[in-house]
């Protein structure tokens, strides 16, 4: 009896430690999808956006966004031209690091005065191409000099599953600034849908902005809104256990066959706990916050809605035809939380399901 | 006769619980499925040199009516069954002029508040949310 009431305990333990586990898990990927993806809306136009990302320049201190010109596949190598790596080089605009959320290991972003050919590069084609130099790193793109001014990091694993194996170079736009622009990062605002504020970019630029819209700053809210509906379900657990005591309680109080006083106790203990089931469930439900545009306009048990925007995801990270889709890292990340969550939730039930057998042996 | 009245009295205690619980499930979701608007305090209006009286509002706050002209949509409260609710009232107005970002309207609506940026096409008398709260 003893045996299994430790056995009871262990259990339980290691349940809600590997629950633990994978909430965090969930937490830090949240936390690295917002550090590696920008808090923007994006526009894309794979043929170009219609406006040249030398022009879009002039209007991004109004505007709050920046912009990455039409990219193009070049083989980089090292001054001497011993080492030669494919890469895709984008021209952009100076902001556009600040946007796209890079992380700089050496150097930083060209300024906005950038004159000559600058380049910054990904922390991967440093390594290969300037192994062990120090001092100023030069380069060579499809033959032509650059200066690098600042190497960016990759990002973890997942950010890599995003993204295509190639490395990116971001340049300045002296080379040629009548290139169209191929994508736009419009700082997002939590108040305004992306189509508003697409058309208030089109609107200050005046030109027709017409490409694919992906709401960045909204994927980074359904991460917290992923995490936070895990801690719902878990919770749901003692709603659940606090209405199958009061149920007792109430049902024991109607079969009592003594006096009334004796039936008052469980009335009153299963009332309470169900009235406690009811705020904790009613305050559980805080932690549901799913941005409304992720949410079926009428019918919230619509199956077949939530079925094409799972379908969505899958097919956003099987896409192939983009270098560096931050919608596709984005999924990656999202994917990677909802598993972790959903491997949380049942192991938390076990967890407590666990404790609470060990409480109530122990009570006997 | 007696089992089948505990029956009863179990199942009905069941099914009052599970009504409970989801009545407040289904007023969480209600509120979910709110159009989300952002408000906005009109400013002070402006005189014109020719006199007239006009109030500058972004060019969001103002959308087309069911009968094919401007309005604004003000938001207001109401009581409703769970407390106080937001829900919007169609203005119709009449524009002096307009520019890329703002629209001039003819007539002070100094002090009001109107829903701007709405996640989904607004309509008349519709309840809504903040984004803010």
């Amino acid at each position: 009896m003893k045996k299994k009431n430790i056995r009871f305990l262990i259990w339980g333990i290691a349940c809600l430690s590997l629950s633990a586990i994978f909430f965090f898990a969930a937490a830090f990927v949240t936390r690295n999808l917002k550090n590696h993806t920008p808090f923007a809306v994006e526009l894309y136009g794979a043929q170009g956006l219609g406006v040249p990302v030398g022009k879009t320049a002039n209007f991004t201190e109004w505007g709050s966004f920046a912009a990455a010109g039409m990219g193009e596949y070049v083989q980089a190598a090292d001054l001497a031209e011993t080492k030669s790596i494919p890469a895709y080089y984008q021209m952009t605009t100076p902001n556009y690091g600040e946007y796209a959320n890079l992380h700089f290991n050496e150097g930083k972003y060209f300024p906005e005065d950038a004159a000559g050919n600058l380049a910054v590069i990904p922390e991967s084609l440093s390594h290969e191409l300037f192994e062990g130099e120090d001092g100023k790193k030069m380069l060579r793109i499809n033959g032509k000099k650059f200066t690098v001014c600042g190497v960016y990091g990759e990002g973890g694993i997942l950010t890599r599953l995003g993204s295509a194996s190639i490395p990116v170079i971001y340049g300045n736009t002296s080379r040629d600034p009548d290139i169209l622009a191929e994508q736009l990062l419009i700082g997002a605002d939590a108040g305004k849908t992306a189509l508003q504020q697409q058309q208030e970019t089109a609107a200050l630029m005046q030109i027709p902005l017409e490409g694919e819209i992906n709401d960045l700053g909204r994927l980074h809210q359904l991460g917290d809104s992923i995490l936070l509906l895990g801690f719902f379900f878990a919770g749901l657990w003692f709603v659940l256990h606090l209405c199958i005591f009061s149920y007792r309680k109430l049902m024991s109080a109607y079969q009592c066959r003594g006096q009334a006083a004796e039936k008052i106790l469980p009335a009153i203990l299963g009332t309470g706990a169900f009235l406690l089931a009811a705020v904790g469930f009613a305050s559980l439900l805080q932690l549901v916050r799913i941005p409304a545009i992720y949410l079926p306009e009428d019918n919230i048990f619509d199956i077949s809605y939530y079925g094409q925007q799972i379908l969505n995801g899958i097919q956003q990270i099987n896409t192939v035809s983009r270098i560096r889709d931050f919608s596709r890292i984005c999924a990656v990340y999202l994917c990677a939380e909802a598993g972790c969550t959903i491997a949380a939730v049942p192991l938390f039930w076990a967890g407590c399901h666990g404790l609470r057998h060990w409480f109530l042996d122990k009570q006997l | 006769m007696k089992n089948s009245k505990l029956f009863a009295v179990r199942a009905a205690a069941a099914l009052f619980m599970a009504l409970v619980l989801c009545t407040i499930a289904a007023h969480r979701i209600e509120i979910l499925l709110l159009t989300e608007v952002r408000s906005l305090a009109v400013p002070a209006a402006v005189t014109m040199e020719d006199g007239s009286t006009v109030t500058k509002v972004p060019a969001a706050a103002v959308y087309t009516g069911r009968d094919g002209k401007p309005c604004v949509m003000r938001l207001l409260s109401r009581e409703g069954v769970w407390g106080r609710e937001m829900y919007v009232e169609e203005m119709p107005v009449e524009l002096s002029h307009e520019d890329y970002n703002f629209c001039f309207l003819k007539g002070d609506f100094e002090g009001q508040s109107l829903a701007v940026y709405p996640s989904r096409p607004l309509s008349d008398d519709e309840t809504v949310r903040c984004a803010e709260e």
